[in-house]
């Protein structure tokens, strides 16, 4: 007896005529899910979130969300992110939204901003970029999620 | 000069996952200094620049004038040029620089790709005013920036390799050439005008601040692929280390490269030119990286 998976797997590889196909396709879409379409769009990953991961030289570990404002990093207290730390200049980098990337950028420091070992003037971040400020190690992290409730 | 990657990929644009990171458009490096802008070649990612430009435009009003240096007219270096919005402002003066190829004028092939075959509008409908100019073995002063351009042979159809100085600084541009064909190997086995080119291309780049140097292929790779106009990494590396050359990016990845791959080569080979007397920073050049040389 030819049973109903067999007939689903004809369809889906259309070997029958368009016309029986349709209604038989339907048929089968309606047995074979039953998730509704709303929770399937809902589950779509829409948004991306960033943050950084910071490692000082004492091994002590910040994490710092990215948003849409401009960030800030230098030794100076007014500084988003400050780093009191050896070789790093009052105002040494920012990081800034551009175009839904995240963009550091090196304020003229005197000891440089690298991102993976190169001394850049600006980068578009990308996930996982090791990040030089002076003694301090930076982490970009960035990931895609689904829609906030 | 700040110098900005916006395309970093040779022989064809390469978008996916995979390239995210070093990026999959094709040839494209802009120099900046005050108001000056220079770009190397018009490979896809020149639409990019070109959007970054028109948002500038719009902010201050300032009318743009580009120049334009072509290594050649391959794909991979001027696909990107209908695209470049700039073009389509009446505001916009855009000076085209590169080699006339086999007796057609860079004219007439850079109208080419745009025949309506090819592409919906036509170069005579750019707005801008546009001034193609050929130069081989040339040098040019744009805005008190010296740019000197020599023929490159070692790549099917031939390229330019540009050098650009302002003050002290130096920055080389040569991609689209076969490094391994002329520069390694033992000196005897050389006859005297393969010795002359290699000694020509390394007066080039000495102690370049900025070298962005035909990178394609892995040693390996580069067996496969002799003739074809690209250089293998470590070949590129060496030689640039032996001339003093400061930093160096890796440009123009084979489109088979992926983020991965690229991150594994810097992981192998540039901590084996950090160190010692005189360091090179070796990278593989990103889409999106500016780096500042002065
Ligand atoms: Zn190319
Ligand atoms: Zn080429």
């Amino acid at each position: 007896m030819k049973n109903e998976n067999d007939r689903t797997l004809r369809i889906i590889v259309g070997r029958k005529k368009k016309s029986r196909v349709s209604t038989a396709a339907q048929r089968v879409m309606k047995q074979t899910m039953p998730i509704p379409l709303d929770d399937v769009f809902e589950s779509i990953p829409v948004e991306t979130v960033s943050h950084l991961d910071v490692t000082l030289p004492d091994e002590k570990h910040i994490k710092i969300k990215l948003g849409e404002s401009p960030l800030e990093i230098g030794r100076e207290d007014s500084c988003e992110l400050c780093l009191p730390l050896h070789n790093v200049s009052r105002v040494h980098a920012r990081i800034i939204l551009d175009n839904e990337e995240h963009i550091i950028e090196d304020m003229e420091s005197t000891n440089g901003t690298f991102v993976n070992s190169v001394r850049i003037a600006s980068c578009t971040l990308k996930n996982n970029d090791q990040i030089r400020i002076g003694e301090a190690r930076l982490v970009y992290v960035r990931e895609k999620i689904q829609r906030k409730a | 000069m700040l110098v900005t990657f916006w395309g970093t990929r040779g022989s064809i644009s390469t978008p996916g996952p995979q390239t995210e990171k070093y990026g999959g458009n094709t040839a494209c490096v802009s120099v900046r200094q005050g108001s000056t802008i220079i770009i190397f070649d018009a490979g896809t990612g020149i639409r990019e620049l070109g959007l970054r430009l028109m948002r500038e435009y719009e902010r201050t009003g300032a009318p743009l004038e580009v120049h334009l240096l072509l290594s050649h007219t391959h794909w991979d270096h001027i696909q990107g040029l209908p695209f470049f919005s700039p073009a389509y402002l009446p505001d916009t003066k855009l000076n085209i620089y590169g080699s006339p190829k086999k007796g057609r004028f860079l004219a007439s092939i850079l109208e080419g790709q745009m025949d309506t075959e090819y592409f919906p509008i036509s170069m005579r409908e750019w707005g801008s005013r546009v001034a193609i100019r050929e130069i081989r073995n040339h040098c040019i002063d744009i805005n008190g920036i010296e740019v000197v351009s020599e023929e490159q042979h070692y790549h099917p159809g031939g390229s330019i390799r540009f050098r650009l100085s302002s003050g002290a600084a130096k920055i080389v541009y040569a991609s689209d050439v076969e490094l391994d064909a002329f520069i390694t190997g033992r000196p005897a086995d050389k006859n005297k005008k393969v010795k002359a080119q290699a000694a020509a291309y390394k007066a080039f780049i000495q102690d370049a601040d900025l070298l962005i140097g035909d990178g394609q292929y892995s040693t390996e790779e580069y067996k496969r692929c002799v003739g074809w106009g690209h250089t293998s990494m470590p070949v590129l590396a060496e030689v640039a280390s032996e001339c003093g050359v400061k930093r160096l990016a890796v440009f123009h990845h084979d489109p088979q490269h992926s983020d991965h791959y690229l991150d594994r080569a810097a992981h192998r080979l540039s901590p084996e030119y950090a160190e010692g007397e005189d360091p090179m920073s070796l990278f593989w050049a990103r889409e999106g990286m500016t780096l500042s040389v002065s």
